[in-house]
């Protein structure tokens, strides 16, 4: 007997999918890593929207960089964006004010009550990477046990990750996801120009190298240059 | 829950009432809205049938559906635990008591005898002989551990000791998404009494029988050799994409 495929969860990102076998696995936690203006938050807006469409339950759990209001705000100038769904098939959480007075246990638990509750199957955590920055405890045994939890709560969850100067990916919390993918800009003479890579997928063969991607307002991030 | 699962916890609590004999039934729904239908499904027969039961949990520690029954207000006081994953999760997540098999996942041809022997002699452990229903959550997930051929064995076993005599008949619940693992649905629903097919909007779109209505069905008649185009359970043609 061979092996049994992972379930996939599309990915709503027009041309990705086709790079990681139709899809995330599904469970599955995935860093989705890239510098300021990469489309990171776009991206995981589209991956909640796209699954709303299907009548699949999302949950956007926002960790400080900006209140609700002023992200919704911004991602409805996206036409994938539609606002019948904000509060309904897209709940948003706001984690930022626990972050400061909560201990990772506290933290954690939150997190539970919250699925429990809402019981998605697309979560979105942005961006993780200012938790490790507030936390107090141990980031490293926090980010093993946040990411264990989240998939035994049955969802693929995106979590994206703010990356420093000269840094490929935060590497905290890259060892203890599914997969990884990379958002890149590049500067190329007068251009500066976007990239996707997909760095790690676990049980996936996925397309290697970097692909360019565009930010357009009817579908947010799209990759261009897949070859299959 | 929102009103559209608690209407499709009342329709299953006419369709999962206890009956005179044992009954398997056969869930299908979307693979993403397993965990809701199991919850659904455990507040039909706890709040809705106030029946007695286990669930054995497979896909992930029992700490979580725990905490999602406690979580949507439905009474676990009938309720006990059987963890067959526990012992592989490395979870810090803190819950209630549970039995852990043995065995973990692997090996579930022997968990029928496991159940036999659950009598309940200590307080933490989960008694088969006074169950009402057994719920598995999931079986699709024994496949990532198990051939097709020890699935098939389990399932006959179950109903064995399911139907063992001097007990009480009892309802077992297996929720899976056809489209994703077709073989063992076709294998599960050759064994099941009722087949009960959810929309993806959660509702119930067609009941039918099974291809065992009854307890009476010799094992012996479902213990078919498997094709040799059969080893091998695989997705549908859309890859199981969900």
């Amino acid at each position: 007997m061979g092996p049994i495929p992972f379930p996939r969860l599309n990915s709503g990102i027009p041309g990705l999918d086709d790079m990681i076998e139709g899809g995330f696995p599904f469970p599955s936690v995935i860093l989705v890593a890239g510098s300021a203006g990469s489309g990171k938050t776009t991206f995981a807006q589209k991956y909640l929207f796209s699954g709303a469409e299907k009548g699949e339950q999302g949950l956007f759990i926002s960790t400080l960089s900006e209140p609700a209001q002023w992200m919704l705000r911004y991602t409805s100038q996206f036409e994938f964006a539609r606002p019948e769904f904000y509060g309904k098939e897209i709940v948003y959480y706001d984690l930022g004010v626990e972050l400061r007075k909560r201990s990772s246990t506290e933290i954690l638990d939150l997190i539970d009550k919250k699925v429990a509750e809402v019981m998605p199957q697309r979560i979105v955590i942005d961006p993780i990477t200012v938790v490790g920055t507030m936390m107090k405890d141990d980031y490293r045994p926090f980010a093993f046990d946040l990411t264990t939890r989240l998939k035994n709560w049955q969802a693929v969850t995106l979590l994206t990750g703010e990356v420093r100067p000269g840094e490929m990916y935060p590497a905290e919390i890259s060892y203890a996801v599914d997969g990884v993918i990379l958002l890149m800009l590049s500067d190329e003479g007068d251009a500066r120009r976007k990239y996707i890579e997909v760095l790690k997928m676990r049980g996936t063969n996925h397309l290697t190298g970097k692909q360019s991607v565009d930010i357009t307002r009817k579908d947010g991030v799209i990759v261009l240059k897949a070859r299959f | 829950m929102n009103d559209r699962d608690i209407q499709l916890a009342s329709a299953l609590s006419t369709e999962l009432r206890a009956g005179d004999t044992s009954l398997l039934y056969l869930v299908s729904t979307k693979y993403t809205n397993i965990v809701r239908v199991n919850l659904v499904i455990l507040k039909a027969l706890l709040d809705g049938l106030k029946l007695k039961g286990i669930v054995i949990t497979v896909d992930r520690p029992h700490q979580y559906l725990s905490h999602l029954l406690q979580l949507h207000g439905v009474g676990q006081d009938n309720l006990s635990f059987i963890d067959a994953i526990a012992a592989h999760a490395s979870d810090t997540k803190p819950g209630g008591a549970a039995v852990e098999y043995q065995h973990g996942p692997f090996h579930v041809e022997a968990l029928p005898e496991f159940l036999r022997s659950s009598n309940g002699s200590n307080p933490a452990n989960a008694n088969f002989s006074e169950a009402e229903f057994v719920l598995i959550d999931n079986v699709s997930t024994m496949l990532t551990y198990n051939t097709l051929d020890s699935l098939r064995v389990f399932l006959i076993r179950y109903v064995e000791v399911a139907n063992s005599p001097n007990r009480k008949p009892v309802t077992t619940v297996l929720v899976m998404d056809k489209d994703v693992h077709a073989e063992l649905h076709r294998l599960v629903s050759s064994m099941s009494s009722r087949v009960v097919e959810l929309s993806p909007e959660m509702t119930v779109r067609q009941i039918s029988d099974g291809g065992a209505k009854s307890k009476s069905r010799s094992p012996d008649i479902l213990a078919q050799p498997e094709r040799p185009d059969a080893t091998r359970d695989r997705m549908s043609n859309d890859g199981g994409v969900i």
